[in-house]
């Protein structure tokens, strides 16, 4: 009994063995020094035509570290995405390997023409994590991706250290793959927020401003000015000057802003609440040689409080009634709504609802120790 | 792919239709708990015979043998098909069939016990891989996206509770597990509510998903667990992790296809009245090979499921019905016998 296991064991074991050849993934195997790795791409539509240029990353075996001579341009053009990108595989000395994209450019005529059609492709052939970042580029991505610019050249570090220093500032700042498949949900549109990458005379880039997208089109470039007003919803930090003022001259405070918090007020007509919380640090403060006692600090806090709270207030108002004017739900306020109180919004007329809607915004801010 | 279903018929209340697929699932248990505390002297197959007859009982487990099968070649088949498509695209389909079929096969060939230790390490797996998801989605995780809860097509709620009673229908395998489990006390309480604790985890799953995706989104993914680990990050540490998680999810996978695959054998060795053949469980296991091997790509096996589904609804309910029926009247003449016996 024993020895005819053994002998069926000995004969199963060819077959064991053949199998495990192909059980350690080496069919699929990618030898480093063989890919062209796609780090960036930058997507443009002109003249009826996708424009593709991918920034390729293509080490020696014996590199150590990637340096810039082992980073490469290459564009395609075609009447689809897919022709563009079967152009750069045909240039590509190596084989194009897409998995690590993360960062794509969006150019200005793509997000004019429709930003569905430029993503879809690489969505559908899982090139594209949900995690992958957007950016968005005012005139021509491609260009922008083969500036020379003086302080160092633009590649996926750059980049990426620009959205990790944002990320200091800013929470939940990114705008990733996933943001725009639940900004584009048809049942219940709402405004996108791709941050803008320009550069700033020749020498350097910047995040300045942001794309607003509705029904996959860019709606119009918004400035910075606004984006911070925009961060009460998404919560982050920003630095702030008081106007030059008899009293307050040269106070810089710190905002620290939580996450918008909305609530309803009235169902008819509707009105919501946008209670925007945060802290204020004066971080540079020239007055306070002025200030002799507790009290007169106590006095000085509680006055660059109000006079904070009453600008925010006022410029929150302001962009958040410049959505409303162009129709566009960027602060998430439709699915919040319709979370909560679903009875209370009509997903296919929401854009006109929106705009009509009364926001009432509430600010409330505490002043923290002096930096 | 369940839960895509659900999600895809009937927005977010569609996951109540996981309630009627697990009650499916506890009266199974129930059923096969009160048929063995009745019939303690024989096996499945066996039981059968007596309480239905003879031809009856034998193409009874015959079909019980089929649907052992076409689970086990399903839940094979689903997670081949999740590695083919995500992960190893340029590796032909059958060097990854073979294999996971190879191991799921020797695991069952080994018998219960290894099943059993197996399966421990499976939840213990399980368990961690549901953390590494949270973990790493939390950030993405906002309630706003989950809400509200609300059925958009009723109509099809009755086809998502077939697809949620399918899943659970996998609890059949316990007719052919119980007999073999060794008397103890707590058992029969124990089945349900390991049952319930996987619904409620799957349940977790289902919610996160929901939360970081959207419903909208919901409805074009096809594999959760790939996506969901797409979007693991836990800061610059961890990314990039799904290669990983579809080696953690293995194990639990060959334990559950393990345990059907044994299931089949079992079925077939004691139809036959065979002692443990080689030949008979490896022609079963290589019967299921080729029958995935044939399954060539995800619509095939939608199919698949949409015809499994059909027929369990249709057969699991007569089945347990008369497995109830056929052993009240066994028990009552049993006792009968037994009363009528002199002392």
């Amino acid at each position: 009994m024993k020895s005819s296991v053994t002998a069926f064991t000995w004969k199963l074991l060819p077959l064991v063995l053949f199998v495990m050849l192909f059980c350690n993934g080496c069919w699929d195997k990618k030898e480093f020094n063989q890919l062209a790795i796609a780090q960036t791409i930058a997507m443009d539509y002109e003249e009826e035509q996708y424009k593709l240029t991918v920034q390729l990353v293509m080490p020696a075996a014996s590199d150590e570290e990637i340096s810039g001579d082992s980073m490469w341009l290459i564009s395609g053009e075609g009447d689809s995405v897919a022709e563009a990108l079967e152009q750069i595989s045909r240039s590509a000395p190596r084989e194009l390997y897409l998995a690590h994209l993360d960062i794509v450019l969006l150019g200005e005529g793509l997000l004019r023409h429709d930003i569905s059609q430029g993503l879809e492709y690489f969505i559908k052939e899982d090139v594209l994590r949900r995690r992958t970042n957007l950016l968005a580029v005012e005139g021509a991505a491609g260009e922008l991706l083969q500036a020379k610019l003086k302080l160092a050249d633009v590649d996926i570090y750059y980049l990426r250290n620009l959205l990790r220093d944002q990320r200091q500032w800013v929470k939940n700042g990114d705008t990733v793959i996933n943001d725009y498949y639940l900004a584009m949900d048809k049942r219940l549109p709402e405004g996108l927020v791709i941050p803008r990458i320009r550069t700033k005379d020749e020498k350097a880039l910047y995040l300045d401003g942001a794309a607003l997208i509705q029904n996959n089109h860019l709606l119009c470039w918004m400035e910075q000015d606004w984006l911070d007003s925009y961060r009460w919803v998404t919560g982050g930090a920003e630095i702030r000057t008081l106007p030059d003022d008899k009293s307050h001259d040269a106070v810089t405070v710190e905002v620290r802003k939580d996450r918008c918090e909305w609530e309803l007020v009235s169902a008819e007509p509707l009105q919501i609440r946008a209670k925007l919380k945060g802290k204020l640090l004066i971080t540079e403060n020239k007055l306070k040689n002025n200030i002799q006692s507790i009290e007169e600090l106590e006095e000085f806090r509680r006055q660059i409080q109000q006079e904070m709270e009453t600008i925010l207030k006022k410029e929150a108002e302001k962009d958040f009634a410049l959505l409303q004017q162009k129709g566009c739900d960027a602060l998430r306020l439709g699915r919040w709504l319709y979370a909560w109180h679903p009875e209370l919004v009509h997903p296919e007329k929401w854009n006109s609802q929106f705009s009509q809607l009364q926001i009432d915004v509430q600010i409330e801010t505490a002043v923290r120790s002096d930096a | 792919m369940l839960p895509v279903l659900l999600i895809q018929e009937n927005g977010t209340a569609g996951l109540l239709a996981i309630v009627p697929g697990l009650a499916v699932g506890i009266l199974i248990l129930l059923v096969c708990t009160f048929w063995r505390n009745r019939c303690e002297e024989t096996s499945f197959p066996q039981s059968l015979q007596m309480l239905l007859g003879k031809p009856a009982g034998m193409v009874t487990t015959f079909l019980f043998l089929l649907l052992y099968l076409l689970f086990a070649v399903f839940c094979l088949s689903s997670f081949v098909e999740v590695v083919h498509t995500g992960i190893l695209k340029e590796t032909p389909r059958i060097l990854l069939l073979l294999p996971v079929f190879l191991l799921a096969g020797w695991l069952a060939w080994n018998g219960l016990e290894d099943i059993a230790r197996f399966t421990v390490l499976a939840a213990v797996l399980a368990v961690l891989l549901l953390f590494l998801t949270v973990t790493g989605s939390i950030g993405s995780f906002q309630m706003k996206n989950l809400l509200p809860l609300q059925i958009h097509s009723p109509e099809k709620l009755i086809q998502s509770i077939g697809y949620s009673s399918f899943s659970y229908s996998m609890f059949l395998v316990m007719f052919m597990v119980y007999p073999a489990l060794p008397q103890k006390k707590g058992i029969a309480w124990q089945m349900p509510l390991a049952a319930a604790l996987s619904a409620a985890l799957f349940l977790l799953w289902v919610l996160l998903a929901l939360g970081v995706f959207g419903q909208f989104s919901m409805e074009q993914l096809i594999w959760l667990p790939l996506e969901l680990a797409r979007m693991i990050q836990v800061s610059a540490f961890l990314e990039r992790t799904e290669a990983l998680f579809i080696a953690i999810w293995l194990p639990v996978v060959l334990a559950n296809s393990g345990l059907l695959l044994w299931a089949a054998s079992e079925a077939a060795h004691q139809l036959l009245h065979r002692q443990k053949s080689r030949w008979l469980h490896w022609g079963m296991v290589a019967i299921a090979a080729v029958f995935s091997i044939a399954i060539g790509n995800l619509l095939q096996l939608f199919y698949l499921e949409q015809a499994l589904a059909a027929i369990i609804a249709g057969f699991v309910p007569l089945l347990l019905l008369a497995i109830l029926a056929a052993t009240l009247l066994y028990s009552r003449k049993k006792a009968g016998r037994k009363g009528g016996q002199p002392s």
